[in-house]
């Protein structure tokens, strides 16, 4: 493992040869973001325009609403941008010269595995930063959710990156295919809404999902002047954010781990 | 020395042999060409000494090493391979691709990027151009300089002229003789282009359905039969007798030509001896060496020789 540093040094500088197609990938999809909160914005306005009006609209209560929205389209960065990241080092064979140049590895795959969880991570965060920041500018932060409730949900949302990373990782090693691993992220991902639909299986599923982590409960204070005032609660215990936190970390050091044992026992092509 | 020592390599894909126990060592300072047809086991070879792929049996031994794991990773960091395509990101440019080496390897030197980079001739790109926009050649050479990057003792090529133009090839091979000559870097070189082979290699392995048909210096192939003086006179009878007289066995006739084998003395000498004998010399040449025509001959039909 001596070797991990330099080879996750190589792996950061890759990544800053294309930070111009990381950078457009995550401005389009601020774009997208922004459109659908503004949109949100405008529906508030015309559902009830006695009840609502622009000036009271704030970032707070956009984050609060839009918080899966936001949450969505960073999981979509995430996993466009890791699972192009991480096949196409086998694609175009870096891997292979990696491994042919004398290096151990499982610093040649853990070195990858570390810079697809950075790029989730800090890809995601930017995500739930970024567009907050505009709608707080254009609105102001107001007062429907609180900055430390928003801020423990979007940590808990970055871990779950880790472990979406993770299967990433996990994908991409089996099928060593940028395209076999996208298609793969999407049959999971569609067998993952239609297993929401059973019953049984939607508990176990939404202990670790994006709606639940960026959902929160609300409720409306209407004054006596015909406004009203939207808030979002946090409802989720400490014991379950710590669950949380810990069954999405398990479950991806668990597929990183079978992950490398793959890649170090598996021929190369 | 020996650089390299393979010990009876086998490697099988599911229920497939598909090495079935090769063996052979490089020295120090040598070329080898290791010559097969397609499916021989040359990839497959290259890729186990590289660490890409497991063997199922057998030893690879760097630099005399014991074979082991550890001594076999610290060998490779003294080899360079380019199998079948260059290692390079297609959206940067050469610099950049060889910082991401310089990186990897650990060099604390950013110089060399120069170095290598002169070295293989592309100095004078230009940095905008990334390596998408690069022609085959370039591409070739830009590997070439990642492969330079560790200042390697042993080179391990895989088809690098595939598809390369004249010059292109002209150009690869002045740079692998100059890096053997000037820096003493060992190579080992498959390549379906014979004739390129011919003019590079000092050592040659012959493989064929996953085994070593022979190895063979290019002084030996020379010798064996391939490199050999062709005599027609007026009178072919006359002149093989006396020639043969002279020579003994490493005189053949084949097929109305007379044909010397080995050390054979001057041409006028031979010349003279024939006039003086009666059988007047209507060609006396020396037959290049053929290491098509020694492959095929080694290299059973069913693989691509012939019988």
């Amino acid at each position: 493992m001596k070797d991990f540093g330099k080879l996750f040094r190589s792996q950061l500088y890759s990544l800053t040869c294309e930070k111009k197609v990381l950078g457009l990938m995550l401005l389009l999809l601020t774009v997208i973001g922004y459109f659908l909160t503004v949109i949100s914005a405008g529906e508030l306005f015309f559902f009830d325009e006695n009840a609502y009006g622009f000036e009271d609209i704030s970032a707070s209560m956009l984050l609060g609403m839009n918080a899966a929205n936001y949450g969505g389209i960073a999981a979509m960065y995430v996993f466009i941008a890791v699972t192009v990241f991480f096949t196409r080092d086998f694609t175009d064979k870096t891997v292979n010269y990696e491994i042919m140049n004398g290096h151990d590895r499982k610093a040649v795959f853990l070195s990858r595995a570390a810079a697809a969880v950075f790029l989730a991570v800090v890809g995601g965060a930017v995500m739930f930063v970024v567009l907050p920041v505009i709608t707080t500018i254009q609105y102001g932060w107001g007062s429907s959710i609180t900055f430390g409730t928003i801020a423990l949900r979007v940590t808990l949302v970055l871990i779950l990156f880790v472990r979406v990373s993770a299967e990433i990782v996990l994908v991409s090693t089996l099928v060593k295919r940028t395209s076999f691993a996208l298609i793969a992220g999407v049959i999971a991902y569609l067998a993952g809404i239609m297993m929401n639909e059973f019953e049984g299986a939607r508990h176990i599923i939404t202990e670790l999902s994006l709606m639940r982590l960026l959902s929160f409960q609300s409720f409306s204070l209407t004054h006596l002047d015909n406004t009203a005032e939207l808030f979002f609660v946090d409802t989720m215990k400490a014991s379950t954010a710590a669950a949380v936190a810990l069954g999405n970390l398990s479950a991806a050091a668990v597929m990183i781990y079978i992950s490398c044992r793959l890649f170090c026992r598996s021929d190369l092509e | 020395m020996n650089i390299l020592e393979i010990k009876d390599l086998r490697k099988s894909f599911g229920k497939k042999e598909v090495l079935h126990g090769v063996g052979f060592s490089m020295k120090r300072g040598g070329i080898y060409g290791l010559v097969g047809p397609n499916g021989a086991g040359k990839s497959t070879i290259m890729k186990i000494m590289g660490g890409l792929i497991f063997p199922t049996a057998g030893e690879i031994n760097f630099y005399n090493s014991e074979g082991n794991k550890e001594e076999l990773q610290a060998a490779r960091r003294k080899m360079s391979f380019m199998i079948e395509t260059p290692y390079l990101k297609s959206f940067a440019n050469a610099r950049q691709n060889l910082e991401k080496q310089r990186l990897q390897k650990g060099l604390p030197d950013k110089k060399i990027i120069d170095r290598v980079l002169e070295s293989v001739g592309l100095s004078g790109v230009d940095d905008k151009k990334q390596v998408r926009q690069y022609s085959l050649g370039m591409k070739q050479r830009l590997g070439i300089a990642t492969a330079l990057m560790c200042d390697p003792e042993l080179l391990v090529l895989d088809e690098p002229v595939n598809g390369l133009d004249p010059a292109g090839i002209h150009y690869i091979r002045e740079l692998l003789l100059k890096l053997n000559q000037e820096s003493g870097v060992t190579i080992l070189i498959s390549s379906h282009i014979l004739s390129e082979l011919s003019q590079l290699c000092t050592d040659y392995i012959f493989i064929g359905g996953g085994n070593i048909l022979e190895t063979a210096t290019a002084e030996e192939l020379e010798r064996s039969g391939r490199g050999c003086f062709e005599v027609v006179t007026t009178d072919n009878e006359k002149a093989f007798g006396v020639l043969g007289g002279r020579f003994g066995e490493s005189v053949v006739m084949e097929d109305g030509v007379i044909k010397l084998y080995g050390e054979i003395g001057s041409e006028a000498e031979l010349s003279e001896m024939l006039f003086a004998a009666g059988a007047v010399p209507t060609r006396l040449a020396r037959a290049e060496s053929d290491l098509e025509k020694y492959y095929l001959e080694k290299v059973p039909e069913s693989e691509g020789g012939i019988e």
